[in-house]
């Protein structure tokens, strides 16, 4: 496994860290992922392959019906949004 | 010098005229200007060339809620009047599928013959964006629930008609975004709004403020993949209006490009005829309709191909380019900075999507008839291909045309009065057929009437109460003065003339031999 480029992950995690920091947490990035890589020891020549973590529980297939249903506290969720102009959310200005 | 030869190429384009209907005739009947059939034989210029052209499909579904939570999935809502934390992605918060979108996926694969995934996942596909609350999107990335599928088109007859099938590479389901606002007006174009962003900049660098409403957000979609199959802006075009046509037909979504529920972008490339590696694939977005979907595509084709032949393929790069629709012409966002990386990773907060292949089953077995199919049993009933494509265009238009076959009507002249007079009234009163006042057995006894010979065709249409006809003989002998003195005085021959112009203020609809005697009348010679 490549080290990460601490920079690269910074950039799409949209965080900011200092040239002290980054240094710092560069290790401690390639420590975790190898504590994962761990997994790979692990035999899997008579295992099929899962599509997802987790066992099927037969009668519950985590579906809801399509029915309209509205959260209690739907006016003070809206209300306790930062910004709005109106009725509409105000972010700020989108930038590159 | 590539430049110049796009601008002579715009003006091949000029736009042509859009007739309306209030039928939704097919999107290629839109284009059935006399300028658009030159455009059906390929020019001598592309002839060395190939293009390779592939379609990615949002359908928007019509289920009551949205995909993860009970918020109700409602156009034209005030905005963020149809939120909860799941959808404006508050913490905490976790997503529970809608079983009827599981339900629309299914029938879709199944209409779109692909294979269904019995077992397939969701997973996170990450970016940041204002409109997006999680900063992830809840999508299927590399187990989709259904794959490997295709579907029939048949050409327009205008533009030489013809059979085609195309490769659908994969359907899945994900979630909508939200809809952002500027103060300038404007949006998120359809698609993956990762190049966007440097769009907005570099538009609305005087917009400060964007605001944001969520009533979209967590709507369900279903992406649809096409095998890059089609040749020309064409068969590009049909292939979208047949997905329409099919997702309308299955009941799963209102599936209009006008009002957004059907959103395409289209990815061209060409390359010299004969040669197998693909070229440079270019990305073309904000088509509006299907129409716009093939003069984008004709249009991109041939400025690749121009700079091909000027030697300039290498200004060919891959990015996003937008159809301008008021220059007919596809211009440059700003190049894309390399592939995005959305991280994707499987949804923890949801469970693998299993399917029941008793539950296939019985969706298989009540599929209605698709579009294809009911073309394919028009044309063995006799009827021209052009008679074919008009009437099965709108399930309800060719359930309309079958109740009328089933009361025992002639199918030929059946079809001309549903496609001729009916059609021309529902245009001028703006109604669907489902509202039109003539029934299926009213129409089909007057087919059977027509055809026995008891009342001749125009009949049915025409104006035979003689109070009526007496009102207009005297209007139109008013609206002549000068003629009537010249008749008065001995210009007998006039009679004709009057006679002509009752018919004309009918359009014709008048009965003659009625019409003739009350203008003999009011004459003074009968």
């Amino acid at each position: 496994v490549k080290p990460p480029n601490v920079g690269e992950l910074c950039e799409k995690a949209r965080l900011s860290l200092t040239p002290d920091e980054a240094a710092e947490i560069g290790p401690q990035i390639s420590r975790v992922v190898d504590w994962f890589g761990q997994l790979q020891e692990v035999e899997l020549d008579n295992v099929d392959p899962a599509i997802r973590v987790g066992h099927e529980v037969e009668s519950q297939r985590g579906l809801r019906r399509d029915e309209h249903l509205d959260f209690t506290e739907k006016d003070s969720m809206v209300a306790s949004v930062g910004e709005k102009e109106g009725v509409f959310i105000k972010v700020p200005k989108i930038l590159n | 010098m590539a430049v110049g030869s796009c601008e002579s190429i715009v003006l091949l384009y000029s736009q042509p005229r859009i007739p309306r209907s209030a039928l939704q005739i097919r999107c290629s009947s839109s284009l059935a200007s006399k300028q658009a059939s030159s455009s059906s034989k390929i020019p001598s210029a592309l002839q060395d060339f190939e293009a390779v052209i592939g379609v990615e499909t949002h359908v928007q579904l019509g289920t009551a809620t949205k995909a993860f939570c009970g918020c109700l999935s409602q156009y034209g809502a005030q905005p963020n009047s149809n939120v909860c934390p799941v959808c404006m992605g508050l913490p905490g918060a976790l997503p529970v599928l809608n079983e009827r979108v599981v339900d629309f996926a299914v029938k879709l694969g199944l209409a779109l013959n692909c294979d269904l995934s019995l077992r397939s996942k969701f997973d996170r596909k990450q970016y940041f964006y204002a409109d997006l609350p999680k900063g992830y999107q809840i999508s299927q990335f590399d187990i989709p629930i259904a794959r490997h599928g295709s579907i029939e088109v048949d050409l327009p007859v205008e533009y030489g008609g013809g059979h085609r099938k195309f490769g659908i590479t994969r359907v899945h389901i994900e979630e909508d975004a939200g809809k952002l606002v500027h103060a300038g007006g404007g949006g998120r174009l359809s698609g993956s709004p990762y190049s966007l962003v440097t769009f907005f900049f570099s538009s609305c660098c005087f917009s400060l403020l964007v605001f944001v409403d969520l009533n979209r957000a967590g709507v369900p979609l279903l992406e649809i993949v096409s095998e890059p199959d089609m040749r020309t802006g064409i068969e590009a075009a049909e292939y979208a209006a047949e997905v329409a046509r099919v997702v309308k037909c299955l009941g799963i979504g209102s599936g209009s490009m006008a009002e957004g529920s059907l959103r395409c972008d289209v990815n061209v490339s060409v390359r010299p005829r004969g040669q197998a590696a693909f070229g440079t694939k270019v990305e073309i977005k904000n088509m509006n309709s299907c129409a716009a979907m093939h003069r984008a595509i004709d249009f991109e084709i041939l400025r690749q191909v121009a700079l091909h032949k000027e030697g300039l393929e290498s200004k060919i790069v891959q990015e996003t380019r937008l159809w301008e629709e008021g220059s007919q012409r596809t211009v440059t966002m700003r190049a894309k900075e390399g592939l995005a990386d959305y991280r994707y990773f499987p949804e923890p907060d949801l469970l693998e999507l299993v399917l029941k292949q008793e539950q296939v089953d019985s969706i298989n077995e009540a599929l209605p008839e698709l579009p294809n199919e009911t073309r394919r049993r028009y044309e063995a009933l006799g009827l021209s291909m052009q008679d074919v494509l008009v009437l099965a265009d709108d399930k309800s238009v060719s359930e309309y045309f079958d109740s009328t076959l089933e009361q025992g009507a002639d199918m030929k002249m059946a079809a001309n009065w549903i496609m001729g007079d009916i059609t021309a009234y529902l245009k001028t009163e703006k109604l669907s057929i489902s509202d039109v006042k003539i029934s299926p057995s009213v129409l089909a006894e007057l087919v059977s009437l027509i055809k026995d010979g008891t009342i001749s065709g125009k009949i049915g249409k025409e104006i035979s109460d003689e109070a009526e006809i007496a009102s207009l003989v005297d209007k139109v002998l008013l609206e002549n003065p000068k003629q009537l003195e010249a008749f008065k005085k001995g210009k007998t021959k006039l009679q004709g003339f009057f006679e002509g112009q009752v018919m004309r203020s009918t359009n014709g609809r008048v009965n003659p031999i009625l019409m003739k005697k009350v203008v003999a009348q009011k004459l003074g010679l009968s």
